[in-house]
This record gives C-alpha cells, sequence and structure tokens, in this order.
C-alpha cells in the first residue's frame, strides 16, 4: 500500500511493483490526464494544487492535490541533491548510509526515467534572457537549469499540468510504469488513519470522496503488509499522528516571495518554459558559500502574476496593464526557520512556521539584490513584493525597502512550495520519525517515502532528490 | 493604535478576535437589516451560488472590483466577467476554505470596530471609504484582517484575471498563440536591439 502518488510515492510504487509486489496506491487527489488540461485555471487549479496557510504567520503553501502530485504542477525543474546537504545529513542527522555514491544508482535512475536534459537556449525564454542578462553585467554566477521534458513546445502551462504531455511528470512515467507491472491507483481516496497492531502496521482507513465537491463519499479499509506513507508534507505528518505515531517535528520549507520588473520591451514571459535559469552567486549549497538563497525566472501569467504584486487598486491595475513588458523571478530561500506539523481537534492538518529573524532578512537582501539586477538589466520599474512600498526605479530607491518593517504578513505574498520534514529520517529514535532507510521507528511495515521524510531543505529544487530517497526507501521496503 | 482597548485587543487569541468581531457583526446585521444590497453586486439571475449566500457574494464583489482596478471594475459591472461567480465555484471543492470564506465575508461586510472601524455595510461605502477599509485590513497589526485581506485578494485576481476574456485588456493573447510563442522565445541577451515601447508610460 502507497498513501499518496507523488514524487515521494509514484516511484516507491514503481519499485514495489517491479518487485513483483501487489500495489495499490491511494490517492486523495482525482485522476486528470493530459487530455484534460486546456489551460483554463480557473478550472484547473482547484482540482490540481490544495494550499494551507501556516497558523501563526499566515504564510501560504502549496502542494500538488491530484494524482501525480506536484510532479503534475512544478515546473519541471531537477537538481542533483547537493553533496553538501547529504554531508549535513549525515553529519548532523545520523544518516551516516546516505553518501554520494549510495544514493547515485537511483539519482541516475530519476533522471533517465524522467528525461532530465539540459535546457538549451530554444527554451529560454525573454523572461529567462533578463535575469542572465542582469546576472552577466554583475558578473555574477547562474545557469539554465535541466528539465524533466520531451518536446517541450514552450506552451507556458507547466504549472496547469502541461496541455502538450511534454512534462514527464509521475502521471506519464512511474505511475505508468507502476500499473503495467500490475499496481492499482485509487484516485479521490483519502487515508485517514494507519492502523498498528502489536507494534506492526495492518492496515488503512480511507474515506472515498466525492468527485464534484470533494466531500466524503464512504470509506475504504484496505488491509496492508507494507504501508508507505507519501502523501507529501501537508498530510503524511498528519496521519502519523491520527495514527497515534511520533511525527510533525522538523518542518522546513524553501520560502518564497516574487520580485517582478516593468521593461520597456516585450518580454511575453507567459510563454516558454514557466521557469528555466537560474541566478546561483547566492546559494549555500553545491559547493557556494553564498547568503543561501536562489533566483529564478518565473512565469508572469496573468492570475499569479496578479497575486502576488503589492498593493491593490488603481497603481496594481496599471502594473498588470503592463504583463506583456513583465519580468519576473522568485526567491528560493535556502530557509534556517524550523516548524511543526499538527492536527486541529478535527484530525485536519495545521501548520506552525514562523520565519526567524534571520530569514527574513535574508528575505530582504534576496530581494534587494533581484531588484538591483533587473535595473542593470534596463528595467523601468520594479515592484518589491511588500504591501505599501511604491516601486523603485534607481538602485538609490531601494533604501527604502532597507527602512520598511519586514514582518511576514508585510509581504504582497510569502509562501512555500517545497516543503520537507515532518516525519524526518534521524540516526536516532530520539531526532526524527524514520531511521535511516524510511522506516518509522517501532512499527514494523510501515515507512516513509516523501518529503517529509528528509531531515532538512536542500537548497534547490527538490523533486529528483524525492525521488531518488523514494527508490532507495522502496527498495528496501520490497525486500 | 494606542488606545488600551485596542491594545488588549491585540493581545487576544485568534479565536478570542473571531469571536468578537462576529459579535460586533451580528449587532451591525440587526442595524442594517432591511438594506438592500445594490443591483449591481446582486448575483445575476440564474446564478446558483454553491457556497456564497447572496449577501457574501455582493461584498465579495464590492472589494473585487476596489481590489482589481477601475477597468476591472468597470468590467465586472458590466457583467463581462464575474469574480465572486469564480470564487463561489473555486472554493466548493474545499469546504473548510468555504466556511472561513463566508465567516471573513460577513465579518467584512458588516463587521464595525474592531475589525473595520465603520458603522455602514461595505457594500453600501462609497468607493473610497472601501478603499479605506480594504487599506486598513491589508495594513493592519492583526493578522486576522492580514489574512483576511490576503484570501480576498487571491481571490478576486484569480477569479477575474483566470477570466480569459480579461486578458485582451493586458494584450496577453493566452495560450496556444504560436505567434507570441516565437517572439517569446526568439533570444537576443542585448535589449537595446529591441524596438522600445513602454505601455504604462
Amino acid at each position: 500500500m502507497v498513501i499518496g502518488s507523488g514524487a515521494g510515492g509514484a516511484p516507491a510504487a514503481a519499485r514495489l511493483a517491479a518487485a513483483g509486489l501487489e500495489v495499490i496506491v491511494l490517492e486523495a487527489g482525482a485522476r486528470l490526464e493530459t487530455r484534460d488540461f486546456d489551460g483554463d485555471a480557473a478550472k484547473l487549479l482547484p482540482r490540481l494544487m490544495k494550499a494551507a496557510t501556516a497558523r501563526d504567520s499566515g504564510m501560504q503553501l502549496y502542494a500538488g492535490a491530484c494524482v501525480g502530485g506536484s510532479t503534475v504542477v512544478n515546473d519541471a525543474l531537477c537538481w542533483r541533491p547537493p553533496p553538501d546537504v547529504l554531508e549535513r545529513w549525515r553529519g548532523e542527522h545520523g544518516l551516516t548510509g546516505l553518501t554520494d555514491a549510495a544514493l547515485a544508482p537511483h539519482v541516475d535512475r530519476v533522471w533517465r526515467e524522467i528525461n532530465a536534459t539540459p535546457t538549451d537556449r530554444a527554451h529560454l525564454n525573454r523572461n529567462a534572457h533578463r535575469l542572465e542578462l542582469g546576472a552577466a553585467r554583475l558578473g555574477w554566477a547562474g545557469e539554465a537549469m535541466p528539465r524533466n521534458v520531451r518536446g517541450c513546445v514552450n506552451l507556458g502551462l507547466c504549472n496547469l499540468g502541461c496541455p502538450s504531455g511534454a512534462k514527464q511528470s509521475a502521471l506519464l512515467t512511474w505511475l505508468p510504469q507502476a500499473e503495467r507491472a500490475g499496481a492499482r491507483v485509487i484516485p479521490l481516496a483519502r487515508a485517514e488513519r494507519i492502523e498498528v497492531a502489536a507494534g506492526r502496521a495492518r492496515a488503512v482507513d480511507a474515506v472515498r470522496l466525492d468527485p464534484a465537491t470533494g466531500a466524503a463519499a464512504g470509506r475504504l479499509r484496505v488491509e496492508a503488509q507494507r504501508v508507505i506513507a507519501a502523501a507529501g508534507v501537508l498530510e503524511t505528518p498528519a496521519l502519523l499522528l491520527r495514527s497515534g505515531l511520533d511525527a510533525g517535528r522538523g518542518l522546513h520549507f524553501h520560502s518564497s516571495v516574487y520580485v517582478t520588473a516593468r521593461f520597456p520591451e516585450p518580454v511575453l514571459g507567459f510563454f516558454g518554459p514557466t521557469m528555466a535559469y537560474a541566478v546561483t552567486e547566492f546559494s549555500d549549497v553545491n559547493g557556494r558559500r553564498g547568503p543561501g538563497y536562489m533566483i529564478e525566472n518565473v512565469t508572469v501569467s496573468p492570475s499569479v502574476t496578479a497575486s502576488s504584486l503589492p498593493g491593490f487598486g488603481v497603481e496594481h491595475e496599471r502594473a498588470m496593464q503592463a504583463l506583456t513588458h513583465l519580468a519576473r523571478a522568485v526567491v528560493v530561500l535556502h530557509d534556517r526557520t524550523r516548524g511543526r506539523a499538527e492536527i486541529g481537534r478535527d484530525g485536519r492538518p495545521r501548520i506552525a512556521y514562523a520565519p526567524v529573524p534571520e530569514d527574513l532578512a535574508r528575505l530582504r537582501d534576496a530581494i534587494r539584490q533581484v531588484a538591483g539586477l533587473y535595473l542593470e538589466a534596463g528595467a523601468l520599474e520594479v515592484y518589491l513584493p511588500v504591501n505599501g512600498l511604491a516601486p523603485v526605479r534607481s538602485p538609490g530607491e531601494l533604501a527604502r525597502l532597507d527602512a520598511a518593517d519586514l514582518s511576514p504578513r508585510d509581504f504582497s505574498l510569502l509562501y512555500a512550495v517545497h516543503l520537507f520534514g515532518g516525519a524526518a529520517m534521524a540516526g536516532s529514535r530520539a531526532g526524527g520519525t524514520c531511521d535511516e532507510d524510511g522506516r518509522v521507528w517501532g512499527v514494523a511495515g510501515l515507512w516513509v517515502s516523501d518529503a517529509s521524510s528528509l531531515p532538512t531543505n536542500t537548497g534547490v529544487n527538490p523533486q529528483v532528490t524525492i525521488m531518488a530517497n523514494a527508490l532507495r526507501v522502496a527498495e528496501g521496503a520490497a525486500t | 493604535m494606542s488606545d488600551p482597548v485596542a491594545e488588549a485587543l491585540l493581545a487576544m487569541d485568534r479565536r478570542g478576535f473571531l469571536r468578537l468581531a462576529a459579535a460586533t457583526a451580528v449587532v451591525a446585521s440587526v442595524g442594517c437589516r432591511g438594506r438592500a444590497i445594490p443591483d449591481a453586486l446582486a448575483p445575476p439571475a440564474g446564478l446558483e451560488l454553491r457556497v456564497l449566500s447572496i449577501r457574501s457574494y455582493a461584498a465579495f464583489q464590492a472589494a473585487a472590483m476596489r481590489l482589481i482596478g477601475p477597468v476591472g471594475a468597470e468590467a465586472t459591472r458590466s457583467r463581462r466577467v464575474d469574480p465572486a461567480a469564480a470564487a463561489d465555484a473555486a472554493v466548493a471543492r474545499l469546504p473548510e476554505l468555504g466556511a472561513t470564506l463566508q465567516q471573513g465575508l460577513w465579518l467584512l461586510e458588516f463587521g464595525v470596530h474592531p475589525l473595520v472601524a465603520k458603522w455602514l455595510p461595505f457594500t453600501a461605502l462609497d468607493p473610497p471609504e472601501q478603499d479605506a477599509v480594504l487599506e486598513n485590513l491589508m495594513g493592519s497589526r492583526w493578522d486576522v484582517k492580514r489574512d483576511l485581506f490576503q484570501g480576498l485578494k487571491s481571490l478576486a485576481m484569480l477569479g477575474y484575471y483566470a477570466d480569459p476574456g480579461t486578458w485582451a485588456a493586458l494584450r496577453a493573447p493566452g495560450p496556444f498563440d504560436r505567434e507570441g510563442i516565437a517572439l517569446a522565445m526568439r533570444y537576443e541577451l542585448e535589449p537595446e536591439t529591441e524596438a522600445r515601447r513602454d505601455p504604462a508610460g
């Protein structure tokens, strides 16, 4: 039994099915296929994604909520697990077996299966060019990021499932593999509780969900000798807590904000890969020793851009009417904050995550750097992601950012899509929920294979790391 | 905010704040009973609301028209776009969010001090007064008010700008426009070589 069908669940299901085991995948979301991805954001977003709010900071958290999970709505970016992050996991979290060499075969397999390939010039849009241009003029390091696509035709709809079928999400890779080997995927089935008796996982209780309303429409109980929890960080820790198990500690995100700039020339940032180029100058992984953030170009689709621009009304609309000339980047912060996953009295997930002052200071620094980059690249003005701050038109005007209060709710949108922890692997029971092989301490037959099992954030877009770890965990579970 | 009552309120937890704000909203709603919703804000005939009430639909629509800006407000007023109907559809599949949105809109419409420091329903205020209420929510020291602003803004922007009918005003040709894609992917590193055009200038 695999609970969840995203980056942590789908590879595990494929690996277990390939080992000849009878596999059932429970997925709370609906199953949509490439033919359903017509680019209609209003219709698709509620069916593909879910949102949560950190109760103590208002930070917005997003995750995939369909068969294939976040791999269906992500930006197809691929990074190998940074060696310095693995070193930290070994040194600080006791995961002594998680060496580069031990993980490499799994990473290599993921790279092949999802067709992670370098992004060439034909797939860097003008939005990416603006970032590249500013970085080049400032002498900053940057690179085009590999993406898991086959025959991308630059529609700019990666976050809505990819209508051309180019993005090699779990829907097109791991899940068909698993199904060919006999696995059965059950959509619209939300796991409520794992039954544990005499120190062993025995069964999973789930509810069937009405496809039209999402309301409970029946019950489902599946007995299983092996249970792999991979429902994502918003759900896996809550599922374990509802099951009476120890979970919830050590949430770790990549806090993110958007910075938007208006250029004199058309950018047309809503076409082309939604993300493709990263400024790595300020990263603190892969051998870099920066303050710990990356800057990546990101789509300028109308609805998402509107939600993230600061303020409202006349000035906001004026910025939106220049949409064709906007470039946009996202700061991906390697957070130091630690949060906690909890459940409410109703058993539903609750997230506590309040960015620490150090993280807020680094976000301020990152916004300043992105704004400076865009001005260097020729932007007419830069919209800072802080409510109440006017756009800046010269580096000197960035002083108003330094003077601004920056609590989490001062941002026009502070969010995270890279969520980690809450059921982390650790070298000792006191340090986490699972052992180094993803096995829940003290419970036979129960593993965690999604990002909630990772002990820290990765500092890079994480889908490859999550998939490789899921293969590794499933390999152990299959024996 | 410096008065002691407000300081005491700031120290309240979220649940306590919501209880108090809801109580003031109930009192205010009694006082406002019988005040009709303006026609321009009422749901169109035949629209079947799934989550919002008629009153909360109107409150959302009024807020959305101020949040989006004058062009969007006119498009909404003339029924070419319906952000409130889009929001209703979006939250129909999210029962927990739907209940929270209903509560938030009730407070926006009828809330008086300490929520928004006003005495008329939101839908009955003049546009500048509505802007002042929204400014108050956006910049408040109360987390609940800021969260309400963020939620309303996100839903309004999604409801409005996800409608392809709004893209022409942005000169965004939308998905699958081959000419636009080709232009967007034409590689050039030096923007100075581009024809300069400043749409907002």
